[in-house]
């Protein structure tokens, strides 16, 4: 697999999506989403003849994007490599106003817009910003994203016994805060 | 009050990660405690929550894919790096072993008596030119065969035939301490 192009961007079309949704979910902003994206996807690229199991390749690349989601949301570096803002469009008000839109977003922005604008998802996104990172970690990936037990435990590089535990900590704390939500 | 294993294997419920064993027990206590059901119906309820409000954006995964696809072809070009299999590694001895003997034959080839050796090089060595002759020359020598031996020739070894050397004093000022006419091999 390692160096083969064509194989690579296939699972670039296969995770990109689940790899925007996690880092998302981590850092709370579509563009830095899509940033940490396209660099985990680099450095996955780079070190593939390091990933010793390639069924393993989605948690192994979710890893990778938590760890950049985590650092960025700590460094908040400004990069100047990614040609991001030369793709993006000319914004609507209405994009604006949700964050700088892109034409990488499409035109439906309702759920987005829901998102950031709907009070249970602000204290959602608020609640689980407290959880510990672990926590954080398996209530994206396996409670929200619904990923498979064992791609979680490769991407913490924990058991799935303790993905699990992680899973009922981390509930046990977001019911006790949104407790007037629910 | 649920205790904190009972509340675990609830939550494992929720997600329906339990052993077919502990569903069934699980089931049993599910039915027995209300306590127990509202806790579970707590948890799916936050989990429907959190996958319904918290959605990721409306991207265009295509052009994102392309996007994403070009940035890694461009990491690819300054750093490629040469990935050899087991086969590549095969070839690569090979192509080493022929190089080595090829290299070799052509070594032999040039050493091989009779063969023709062109000039390796030319090397022009500049010295100190001769000095002029103040007085005239007190010993003269040569080195080869002397008269009586020029025409003969000595067995040194079965197979090789050599003539002897001779030293003679052509002018001297001092006696000779040498025989130079006589052969080494005479007694």
């Amino acid at each position: 697999m390692a160096g083969n192009r064509r194989c690579f961007d296939t699972l670039i079309r296969r995770y990109q999506r689940q790899a925007v949704a996690v880092s998302y979910r981590l850092l709370g902003n579509s563009q830095d989403a899509m940033e940490v994206t396209q660099d985990a996807f680099l450095k996955a690229f780079t070190s593939l003849a390091t990933l010793q199991k390639p069924e393993a390749f989605g948690g192994w690349l979710m890893r990778i994007v938590s760890n950049l989601s985590l650092n960025y949301r700590r460094g908040r570096k400004t990069r100047s490599q990614l040609p991001l803002d030369d793709l993006l469009g000319k914004a609507t008000a209405e994009q604006a106003d949700v964050g700088g839109g892109s034409e990488w977003m499409a035109r439906d922005i309702g759920p987005l817009h829901r998102m950031e604008s709907g009070e249970l998802g602000s204290k959602l996104q608020e609640a689980l910003n407290q959880l510990p990172e672990k926590q954080r970690l398996a209530i994206v990936m396996f409670t929200i994203e619904q990923m498979p037990q064992k791609d979680v435990a490769e991407a913490l590089k924990c058991s799935v016994e303790a993905v699990k535990w992680h899973v009922f900590q981390g509930r046990k704390k977001l019911k006790e805060m949104l407790k007037e939500y629910l | 009050m649920i205790g904190e294993q009972l509340e675990f294997q609830i939550s494992q419920y929720a997600d329906n990660t339990l052993s077919a064993g502990e569903r069934t027990a699980l089931e049993a206590e599910l039915e027995r405690s209300a306590e127990a059901r509202a806790l579970l119906t707590e948890y799916r309820k936050l989990d429907e929550v959190l996958r319904r409000e918290i959605l990721v954006p409306e991207v265009n995964w295509d052009r994102l894919a392309e996007q994403i696809s070009g940035a890694v072809g461009e990491e690819e070009i300054p750093g490629r790096r040469l990935v050899i299999g087991w086969g590549g590694r095969l070839a690569l001895a090979a192509s080493v072993l022929i190089a080595v003997g090829v290299g070799l034959a052509v070594y032999m080839k040039g050493t091989t008596p009779g063969a023709p050796v062109g000039p390796a090089g030319v090397a022009k060595v500049e010295g100190p030119s001769a000095e002029a002759a103040t007085q005239p020359a007190l010993v003269k020598i040569d080195v080869g065969p002397g008269d009586e031996f020029a025409e003969a020739q000595y067995q040194l070894s079965e197979g090789i035939v050599q003539r002897p050397s001779s030293v003679r004093v052509i002018a001297s000022n001092e006696e000779a301490g040498q025989d130079t006419h006589r052969s080494p091999y005479q007694q």
